[in-house]
């Protein structure tokens, strides 16, 4: 048997080796192997290294935000890369929409709350929770901002409305808050509180509220399990991580000039 | 002492609302009249009550017996039965939302009920609900400075809230239909026309609940951030206020979950949730729940009464002491529901003219 051979030195990956099957190993080469990157700057650039040093998948542990020449460069290392995003797992947000069992959605209401330092990965999974609950890309339309606070009003797919609100914390020890509600005959009510240590998942219909079973696979485990399954499958079946990301990305930056430049648009 | 209620108007608000909720507060007051517009529905509810019946206002401001006017006719009728029953020299009144139409109406009303000593209430439950109370007092213990407030808002169809108060079915059903009569199926919102005038509508109409105490949070209007229609009959608004930015989320659902109605205050310590029942019922007050920025979570004990029990209470305290309404604060609250309300849809015929 080949081992599976995974390459880091970030403490919350290399505590959940041990969870994975009994022929994964610990490596310093990147070819041939699973490649983590902590997501702190420059890690597009270290990415397309990795590829190019044979990696056959990267995991990029919470990915902060990329410069437009970073941004660009996103698409197409040619190797399947999974992305560990504090606010938005990829399970948790299949388990909301596929509780909603294809219910429409009338509008999406996201609301964010963090420090400074959290805003813009905060938001960006803000709005990424906006275009699972939505069903596709969003657009920006209008943005309001106090500095302290931002309001903006986006569509998604068919004019959807979305809105979303950010607020700086400024208190030691204050941590990011996601809150996203999709309206609707079916309701999703999802709260991520990294610091309060919850997901919740809540989904109501005219029967009542049923809560989604809690999601106890770290999130380390998860995206490990990802990226070895899509080198499994061959590139049959790659993550679309990059992609959303992109197009989160984009929209939060969209969003973040605006309130930059200090003017309503 | 028992108040004597005449109450003007006769549909699904007197039918599924107040007068359930007077049934509650049955030593406190008492529906001595009931006038309809010439629906016949008044004769129907009367029966029930033992009340006198008649049609239009005059009878019932002319009745010795009536003390407080509840005032639940169509808002185009509000502004001047509200001054006329002050003119008649009644102790109080109640008017359903809105005040008035204009904000030379609502100065009108305000100027005549302060000349006349008449207690004067509008009917934005939320403002008397426990949780909103509550939900102040924390904030003001707190002394940390609200940032933003998010007011999200999903409501399915009435009737299954009517029907756990009232089993006037009949009654009901055609106080519903004559209410439905009024408004459109399927507005056509890609008109900006008719999605500026929902949008105002809704505000003047739903999201007015809430905005007596927004008010209380961001009392300066500023200007809108944005607006919109939403289908199949909702809106979206952003505005600033105070410093305050404000978003205002409201969907008319046709069926399925139960009500949310959630005003959520972000601070720059915390986030205050206040999440409101269903209106016409009476389970209690809303919740409210406190979110720490350290991620500590507490929530208040519920109120026993909800938000028109409440109202009703406070409207009896009032005539206690007549003394200490604030008209002041009543024609601001007025005003700034028109200030929003007009600048939403203003806002929405400039995006179309874009």
């Amino acid at each position: 048997m080949i081992p599976t051979r995974i390459v880091t030195d970030e403490p919350p990956y290399l505590a959940v080796l041990g969870e994975l099957q009994p022929d994964v190993v610990v490596s310093t080469r990147a070819e041939g192997s699973v490649v983590v990157l902590d997501g702190a700057d420059g890690w597009v650039t270290r990415m397309h290294a990795a590829a190019a040093s044979g990696a056959r998948a990267v995991v990029v542990f919470e990915p902060q935000g990329v410069g437009e020449p970073d941004h660009q460069a996103l698409g197409g290392p040619g190797i399947a890369v999974v992305l560990d995003r504090r606010w938005l797992r990829p399970d948790v947000a299949a388990d909301a929409s596929a509780a909603r069992a294809g219910d429409t959605v009338r509008a999406v209401i996201v609301e964010c709350a963090g420090l400074a330092a959290e805003n813009q990965a905060l938001v960006r999974d803000g709005v990424g929770w906006a275009r699972v609950l939505a069903g596709g890309r969003l657009r920006v339309t209008s943005v309001g901002s106090t500095g302290a606070a931002t309001i903006v009003l986006l569509e998604g797919p068919d004019a959807l409305p979305v809105t979303l609100s950010f607020s700086t914390l400024p208190s030691a020890g204050a941590g990011g808050l996601v809150r996203v509600s999709a309206l609707g005959e079916t309701r999703t009510e999802v709260t991520v509180d990294g610091v309060a240590g919850c997901t919740e998942i809540q989904t109501a219909t005219r029967g009542g509220v049923a809560t989604a079973a809690q999601r106890f696979e770290s999130a380390q485990r998860l995206a490990l399990r990802r990226a070895m399954a899509a080198i499994a499958s061959e590139g049959r079946s790659s993550p679309a991580d990059l992609a959303e990301y992109s197009a989160d990305a984009a929209v939060t930056a969209e969003i973040l000039s605006a309130v930059a430049r200090g003017r309503d648009r | 002492m028992t108040y004597g209620v005449g109450i003007l108007g006769s549909g699904p608000g007197v039918v599924a609302l107040h007068l359930p909720t007077l049934g509650h507060l049955r030593n406190e007051f008492q529906v001595v009249h009931i006038a309809d517009g010439g629906s016949g529905r008044a004769r129907g509810l009367a029966a029930a009550t033992g009340a006198r019946v008649s049609i239009g206002e005059t009878e019932l401001l002319a009745d010795t017996d009536v003390d407080v006017v509840l005032v639940c006719s169509s808002p185009e009728h509000h502004s001047r039965q509200v001054r006329a029953a002050a003119a008649a020299g009644k102790r109080a009144v109640l008017c359903e939302k809105p005040l008035a139409l204009s904000p030379n109406e609502v100065r009108e009303v305000i100027d005549d009920c302060r000349a006349s000593g008449t207690v004067l209430m509008v009917g934005t439950n939320h403002y008397y609900d426990p949780a909103w109370r509550q939900a102040r007092k924390h904030l003001a213990e707190s002394a940390s400075g609200v940032q933003a407030v998010s007011v999200t808002v999903a409501v399915p169809p009435n009737h299954r809230y009517h029907e756990v108060v009232s089993q006037q079915a009949d009654l009901l059903a055609a106080a519903s239909a004559a209410a439905a009569a009024t408004r459109p199926p399927r507005p056509d919102l890609s008109d900006p026309a008719i999605a500026a005038h929902l949008v105002g509508l809704l505000l003047t109409g739903l999201a007015v609940h809430d905005l007596p105490a927004l008010r209380e949070i961001a009392p300066a209007f500023e200007r809108v951030v944005y607006a919109r229609a939403l289908p199949p009959v909702g809106y979206a608004v952003g505005y600033l206020a105070s410093g305050v930015l404000v978003q205002l989320t409201g969907v008319m659902v046709p069926g399925g979950a139960d009500v949310l109605w959630r005003m959520a205050l972000t601070t720059t310590d915390e986030r205050v949730e206040v999440e409101f029942p269903p209106a016409f019922v009476h389970p209690g007050g809303g919740r409210v729940r406190v979110r720490g920025g350290d991620g500590l979570r507490t929530e208040y004990t519920r109120g026993r009464e909800d938000g028109y029990l409440t109202e009703w209470m406070a409207l009896g305290d009032l005539l206690s002491h007549p003394t200490s309404v604030d008209y002041g604060a009543l024609e601001a609250d007025a005003i700034y529901v028109m200030l929003i309300a007009n600048g939403a849809a203003e806002f929405i015929l400039q995006e179309a003219r874009r």
